[in-house]
């Protein structure tokens, strides 16, 4: 088995949800290949995660499956999409996890005082009609969620982090939710293009991975 | 004997603190494939990949920081704690690790090179550039604010900057680049897959691609510019909702609807083999014959 055939069935190697024959491969690839280990580790630590979040803040992960799957089926070379339904929402729970516990952080000292916004951008999935399909909408409310949880995170850490860090945050995000604002646009035109669903969850996931880094490294201070 | 080499491995792996800032001049034996991981938040820090069995630390310290070096020869760590606001304490390190080493890095507000390490390289910084040279077998670099460098490495690159530039120059393997604002530059080198995303920042691609690789790009406003050797087998698959499409290689874009502005131009060039995927929301498209 190679790395790319790995990546292709860690979803199902994690879940104990590999034929036999492949199995042992996958088996055999991992004993030998230090890089793979560390994707299976990474994955098996979100799945961990995922599992331990309370059920108040674990996002629909039903949703997950349609989307994925949508986004698989149409597109043609699969190992952008290596991590299957399971991962992805893994992720998406990690990340509403991380905030949850960046917001529950006691934080200490007084140094700057900076706004940030407390939620970013208009709010693009609630109230009004829309041609967007639902699960496409409630997959943004997930990610909704967990960015304005790690943005409430960042409000309450902001006397410890520099104004020009947060500055660049806020300009950053704003460039993200921008750019939403411009996928969702052109999905309310035309609302069955795979391309641009995939696009839209990318965009997402962009800007949880910015608040993400910047909450885990500031944590770090 | 026992207990000697249970003193000895116990002594080894005493952490020296270093107070009251200062030049640095630290040493400790290290295992030519050891994991030898640094903090410093706010400053810079310089590795260098060597041929010696040994971590060296040299630098200044901040006046209010103080020096973690500590570890056994599998495991080196060096760590700089601030006393008081660590966004103050700047702190400059140049560290020294044999190259084979698996080098982890870590800052805030922190500029951070690491060069001649042949292993593997992570770095991660909030405000600062990364810069990375040499044949690193993995590399894995990811900035907020600042830009990313990355020259040489052959094996797993992963990049990823927010708001700043990433370039990418004589690189090998598989790349996977992305940025929100900055612009992505991949030159030189050969791929056997890449992956370059961006929000608004450009891409360029001026770079080699092996006869059965795949590259994507993916773009929301941000331009993609291709430069190919007009030789290549390729099958291409190129689409954007709203921007233009140019094709040096022959075939137009067609319009796919007339309700929509969408583009997608699909062909093959000498007899197909590598893929190329790129996808745009607004962001133009070029792919260019290189000279």
């Amino acid at each position: 088995m190679t790395c790319e055939e790995l990546r292709d069935h860690l979803d199902d190697w994690v879940d104990g949800g590999l034929p036999a024959p492949q199995a042992r491969e996958a088996e055999a690839h991992l004993a030998v290949c230090p890089s793979c280990r560390r994707d299976e580790d990474e994955l098996r630590q979100l799945l961990a995660h995922a599992a331990a979040l309370p059920r108040s803040v674990a996002p629909s992960r039903d949703l997950w499956p349609a989307i994925a799957g949508r986004i698989e089926r149409e597109h043609a070379w699969p190992w952008r999409l290596a991590w299957g339904p399971a991962a992805l929402a893994a992720a998406a729970a990690l990340v509403i996890a991380l905030a949850t516990w960046a917001v529950l952080r006691p934080t200490t000292g007084s140094v700057h005082t900076v706004e940030i916004p407390a939620r970013t951008g208009p709010s693009p999935v609630s109230g009004g009609s829309t041609r967007i399909d639902p699960v496409l909408l409630a997959a943004e409310r997930d990610y909704e969620l967990a960015a304005n949880t790690l943005l409430a995170a960042l409000q309450a850490r902001r006397n410890e982090l520099s104004p020009e860090t947060l500055a660049i945050v806020e300009k950053n995000l704003a460039v993200i939710d921008e750019a939403l604002a411009e996928v969702r646009r052109a999905l309310e035109v035309d609302p069955a293009n795979p391309g641009l669903s995939r696009m839209l969850v990318a965009t997402h996931r962009k800007k949880l991975d910015a608040l993400r880094r910047v909450m885990r490294l500031s944590t770090a201070l | 004997m026992k207990g000697t080499a249970l003193t000895l491995v116990t002594v080894l792996a005493l952490p020296v603190w270093v107070t009251a800032g200062g030049a640095l001049d630290q040493r400790r034996p290290a295992a030519p494939g050891g994991r030898v991981t640094i903090e410093n938040m706010t400053g810079t820090i310089k590795v260098i990949g060597w041929d010696k069995a040994e971590v060296w630390v040299k630098g200044t310290l901040a006046p209010d920081a103080e020096l973690g070096f500590s570890g056994s020869e599998d495991r080196t760590r060096i760590e700089v704690e601030a006393m008081g606001n660590p966004m103050a304490a700047h702190s400059d390190l140049e560290v020294h690790v044999p190259a084979g080493s698996r080098v982890e890095v870590e800052g805030f507000q922190a500029t951070i090179s690491v060069s001649g390490v042949v292993g593997t390289v992570d770095a991660e910084t909030v405000n600062g550039s990364i810069t990375q040279t040499g044949a690193a077998k993995e590399v894995n670099l990811q900035s907020v604010n600042g830009t990313i460098e990355v020259s040489s490495p052959s094996g797993r690159i992963e990049v990823e900057a927010v708001n700043g530039a990433v370039t990418v120059t004589n690189a090998s393997g598989e790349l996977k680049a992305s940025t929100v604002n900055g612009k992505l530059v991949v030159t030189g080198g050969s791929f056997e897959r890449a992956s370059l995303e961006s929000v608004a920042g450009g891409v360029e691609f001026d770079s080699g691609l092996s006869p059965r690789a795949t590259l994507d790009v993916e773009t929301v406003s941000g331009g993609v510019e291709l430069r190919l050797p007009g030789a290549i087998g390729a099958d291409f698959s190129v689409s954007t909702f709203s921007g233009d499409i140019e094709n040096d290689f022959g075939p137009a874009a067609v319009k796919t609807t007339r309700f929509t502005a969408q583009k997608e131009l699909a062909f093959s060039t000498g007899g197909g083999g590598t893929r190329i995927s790129v996808q745009t929301l607004s962001g133009a498209v070029h792919l260019r014959k290189r000279p």
